[in-house]
């Protein structure tokens, strides 16, 4: 094995693995509490946090701190380099492993202090790794791939893993392998996995076209009507997911304002009722259950398909479907034969799509579901309220996750590595093609309806805000914001925006970077566990929130590692849960850069941290900022994992506002709700401004 | 501009470039010489800039080893490996003035700030593009941006200097002038470079040794001239200019290599050696032909079959009883017109006899 010879590279690595990381380690050993601690470092009082330090007594604690003496000591560095370096990683290895299966057998959760010291630890492996010719003497790229891999194990593998281990044990710790199909098929499971299923399909389906009807639109229309479109880039992102649903209550319910209407045209004392006579409708909860939630979903997940067809649809090259005119086909012809088979990869993805975050949402059938249960809400009955049935809780989460992934898995094999579609650097001429007439009139239809109804929906969050209590008593009143707002920062909806808008700005910048390094390793590098990394952050797609929430109580309530009930886990969720964004975000972005530029960095003696430091993220600026900013509003209107993690110290908005409803407060969760809607609103729009738009789209000329 | 460090000579040692079951590059023995440019010449896909990235170290030869003079670098990244290099796209940072794109090397290094200015303005004058300085690459043409990049590769004074197809991107009008300037400083500071395209004319130009490649394989290695006038084979004497290739037979008398050609005997001035009497084939140059009204000694038959004009040069086509012939004559000469019937002799300079495949 060759080492790597480059002398002051050397120097500066020896430095790092035998005098500055130790030294942390040790600072790690004496300043910082080594165990955990039960209410985390920031509500513990000043005697807990002293009982976590580990010098008090003798313990386990105390390898690592040797294992740092002997690295700063060094004392085999007589030896040949490579037996010195081959010591190194083994003792560095061996406490890694130490720390972690002492904690796991001798049931002590681990602290602040042992965690810097495994990160110190892990960086010293990757280091001495690197001197060995790992990566080619990058440190830099070593360091950030071990620390990558290290939290897809830790926040991704390993609670998947103890939710599947849930499977098969019972609470009591007995080993049942057969609890699984007792589970599966004890009373109502058919039935739920069957209306999960159902309504995905559906909800793929209506997304799709509507998404479809809308991306065309919005391109190849030459209405002025296709401008509103653009509201769908907005809606969805700043919308926590239920509120939608909530809102459909508000318009629909049993005595929402539709039925109002109705009663009152068509009811039994309605004006069109003939004097005596029953009239032909009653109020009823026909929104609960399928309808409601098919609406809910729809309208909430259109948006999406959307975004993503209208990609593919303006990136068509006018020049096909040119040509297919110069053939004489008709406007009908060419859209029927060459527009639709070039988008249909995105068409089969938008529909799978569709079904994933269909059987994934939580939220919208909570509070629309009724007598139609789901499996994200049957997770959640399981383990909230007095059951506690984790065994059930993991079967059914399992299920879940297994019809994701099968879907995953379908979309992998369909559509593969589908190149979006024509986006060359040659910028060609021509115009778009407009749309046969009759087609445009009556897209015109469904889009100025749709329009009508989102429109409708949202005056209705904030106007049922502003009511006294919608459906009985529209007196204009200020007293469910004053409730929220005006009762001062401890009560109210204060401490729970408060605490959203921390875990956010903590986690979004984390998700942005770590979201682009990731990216730039996979994409730009080839190494041993490129594949691994590649899976288990692409594996997050598919692990719908209720499966997460559920996995990291069974991974993370129990030692080594106590996570829950503090704000830690909370960011780490919302952390985890946007990272597949950042990192598509980032793989794009990245793709839009010459690789010939970091090369040529590369060429010029830089290294791959000053090259990704002075190249890459200067250009990539624009990108991070808007993966940040998205990755900041959706860390603010996360329900389905945070659920099960918030308590009552780190509840966060979507939980709060939850909750209400669950009371039956509508009035004060719809108000909060409007508040946050507005609030990631101006957010958005600020960023917006900051970015700009994207430069690849192409439409027609409105006449 | 300081003459340059030792210059030293590059070696390829059994190179294979494996990317996963497709072979780019199979067992590669070359030896680049010391302050010599030398172009691998060969179309697209032929493994010329797998070659090239693998000297950079932008790829890892799957086995074998590269040396620069004695050191052996094929485990050192680029980072590490004292290379400057050319790109087809030039590369330079757009978020970076001119200035900045020179000097960056240097401020890796932790020059001082003064001396990278001092620097930059001194490479910057080398390549004709003083006070340039505060420029940033959208204002600039195609020229000057290639002209930025190869001041920004010979500034840190590398060993050895690649070039990756560098005109492919510059106008062909401009392509002459820049060839020839790139040639005078590679003279100039005697940096061992190896420069990679497909432009044949651009590579007999510039280089010292051309290297012809194929597939994977080199085809044939020598200077411009050698390899214009004596091709191995057919693909070399078609890639490099044109040539006709045609069967005749190979006759052997008192020494001298005669080739019966239809109607016309035409002497070689080499052979190869493993060729034998009987059938061979014949590369003949399009511009040794002569064309004639009148039939002559020694001469072929022919009919015109096509005529073009391109401005300088009337190219023919022409049936022959040996098979159709490209010719092409300077337009002040004679001329022929479609359909004429004519009789061609050749220059024996112009003919190569072909290795028997």
């Amino acid at each position: 094995m060759d080492v790597i010879q480059d002398k002051s590279l050397v120097k500066k690595t020896n430095k790092l693995i035998y005098i500055f990381l130790p030294i942390i380690g040790i600072i790690a050993y004496l300043g910082l509490p080594w165990f955990g601690l039960e209410y985390g470092l920031t509500d513990s009082s000043l005697d807990e946090i002293s009982e976590g330090f580990a010098w008090h007594s003798i313990n386990i604690a105390i390898i690592p701190l040797i294992t740092c003496f002997l690295l700063l000591l060094h004392p085999w560095r007589f030896l040949p380099e490579i037996k010195g370096l081959f010591i190194d990683v083994t003792l560095a290895i061996a406490t890694i492993l130490f720390i972690i299966i002492g904690g796991l057998i001798l049931k002590q959760s681990l602290g602040l202090g042992a965690g810097i010291q495994l990160i110190v630890l892990c960086l010293i492996v990757s280091s001495v790794c690197s001197k060995l010719g790992f990566l080619r003497g990058d440190g830099f790229l070593a360091g950030a791939i071990i620390l990558i891999v290290l939290m897809v194990l830790l926040f991704i593998i390993y609670p998947l893993g103890r939710i599947f281990l849930q499977v098969f044990y019972a609470r009591t710790g007995e080993f049942i392998p057969f609890q699984f199909f007792e589970i599966i098929t004890s009373f109502g499971v058919g039935r739920v996995l069957w209306n999960t299923l159902v309504m995905a399909f559906s909800v793929g389906l209506s997304t799709t076209f509507f998404g479809l009807v809308f991306a065309i639109y919005s391109v190849r229309s030459t209405s002025r009507l296709r401008g509103l479109i653009k509201i769908f880039y907005i809606l969805p992102i700043i919308t926590p997911p239920f509120v939608v649903g909530l809102s459909l209550i508000l318009i629909f319910g049993r005595s929402g304002s539709i039925n109002d209407i109705l009663l009152f045209f068509i009811g039994p004392e309605g004006i069109f009722t003939p004097a005596g006579g029953q009239g032909i409708f009653e109020r009823s909860s026909y929104i609960y259950g399928f309808p409601g939630i098919f609406l809910a979903q729809t309208l909430a997940l259109t948006p999406v398909s959307y975004m993503m067809l209208v990609g593919m649809v303006s990136a068509i090259n006018p020049a096909l479907e040119e040509a297919s005119l110069t053939m004489r086909a008709t406007r009908w012809q060419t859209f029927k034969k060459v527009t639709l088979p070039l988008i249909r990869p995105g068409i089969a993805n938008s529909f799978l799509l569709g079904v994933i975050s269909s059987a994934a949402d939580f939220g919208n059938p909570l509070v629309l579901g009724g007598e139609y249960d789901v499996l994200s809400t049957e997770i959640y009955f399981s383990i909230a309220g007095s059951q506690l049935d984790f065994a059930r809780a993991a079967t059914l989460g399992s299920l879940l996750f297994g019809i994701s992934l099968f879907v995953f898995y379908l979309q992998k094999k369909w559509i593969g590595k589908y190149s979006y579609v024509t986006v060359t650097g040659m910028q060609t001429a021509g115009n778009v093609i407009p749309l046969p007439s009759w087609l445009q009139k009556i897209m015109s239809s469904i889009v100025v309806l749709w329009i009508a109804v989102v429109g409708v929906l949202y005056t209705s969050i904030f106007m049922g805000g502003l009511v006294a209590k919608w459906g009985a008593d529209y007196t204009f009143t200020l007293e469910h914001h004053i409730e929220l707002w005006g009762k001062g920062f401890n009560s109210g909806g204060w401490p729970s925006f408060f605490n959203s808008l921390t875990y956010s700005l903590i986690a979004a910048p984390i998700t942005g970077l770590t979201g682009v390094l990731i990216a730039y390793v996979i994409t730009r590098k080839q190494f041993k566990g490129r594949g691994m990394i590649n899976f288990g952050t692409t594996l997050i797609f598919a692990i719908p929130g209720t499966v997460t929430g559920v996995a990291y109580i069974l991974a993370f309530n129990t030692a080594p590692i106590e996570l829950t009930g503090t704000a830690l886990i909370l960011i780490v969720t919302m952390v985890i849960r946007s990272m597949p964004v950042g990192i598509r975000g980032g793989i794009s972005a990245l793709s839009q850069i010459d690789k010939s530029l970091e090369e040529a960095s590369l060429m010029q003696r830089a290294n791959s941290f000053q090259t990704i430091r002075s190249v890459v993220l200067p250009l990539l600026k624009p990108a991070i900022i808007s993966s940040i900013a998205y990755s900041f509003i959706r860390a603010m209107t996360t329900v389905s994992a945070v659920i099960f993690l918030a308590t009552a110290g780190t509840s966060v908005s979507t939980t709060y506002i939850l909750g209400r409803v669950e009371d039956g407060d509508y009035g004060v969760s719809i108000a909060y709700g409007s508040v946050l809607i507005l609030s990631m609103l101006f957010f958005t729009l600020l960023v917006q401004k900051l970015i700009g738009r994207s430069r690849t789209e192409r439409s027609v000329t409105t006449k | 501009m300081t003459a340059a460090n030792q210059s030293v000579g590059v070696s390829l040692q059994n190179i294979t470039k494996k990317f996963g079951d497709t072979i780019a590059v199979q067992k590669i023995n070359l030896e680049f010489a010391p302050g010599t440019l030398t172009t691998v010449l060969g179309p697209s896909g032929c493994g010329k800039t797998t070659i090239l990235r693998m000297i950079g170290g932008l790829e890892i030869p799957t086995s074998g080893k590269i040396l620069f003079g004695d050191e052996d670098v094929s485990h050192l990244s680029a980072t590490n490996r004292d290379v400057g290099m050319v790109f087809q796209s030039y590369a330079l940072f757009p978020h970076m003035n001119v200035g900045q794109n020179i000097g960056y090397g240097l401020k890796i290094k932790g020059t001082p700030q003064e001396e990278i200015k001092q620097r930059v303005r001194g490479v910057l004058e080398t390549v004709g593009l003083s006070g340039y300085e505060d420029r940033y690459a959208d204002e600039m043409s195609g020229g000057q941006q290639q002209r930025v990049a190869v001041a920004r590769s010979l500034i840190l004074e590398p060993k050895v200097l690649l070039f990756d197809e560098p005109l492919s991107n510059i106008d062909s009008k401009l392509r002459r002038s820049m060839r020839e300037d790139i040639r005078k400083l590679q003279q100039e500071t005697g940096i061992t470079s190896i420069y990679v395209t497909h432009d044949q004319s651009e590579a007999l130009a510039v280089s010292d040794d051309v290297i012809v490649m194929n597939v994977g394989k080199i085809e044939q290695m020598g200077a411009p001239e050698q390899l214009y006038r004596h091709p191995k084979n057919a693909f070399v004497a078609t890639f490099i200019g044109d040539a006709n290739i045609l069967e005749g037979e190979l006759i052997q008398v008192d020494g001298r290599n005669d080739i019966q050609l239809g109607e016309m005997m035409i002497t070689a001035q080499t052979v190869p050696d493993n060729a034998h009497v009987g059938k061979i084939k014949v590369a003949i140059r399009p511009e040794v032909v002569t064309m004639h009204a009148d039939k002559g000694t020694n001469r072929m038959k022919g009919k015109v079959s096509w005529r073009s004009f391109v401005g300088s040069a009337f190219e023919y086509t022409i049936e022959t009883s040996a098979g159709e012939l490209f010719v092409v004559v300077t337009s002040t000469g004679d001329q022929f017109k479609t359909g004429d019937t004519i009789y061609i002799s050749v220059n024996n300079i112009g003919v190569a006899v072909l290795e028997p495949s």
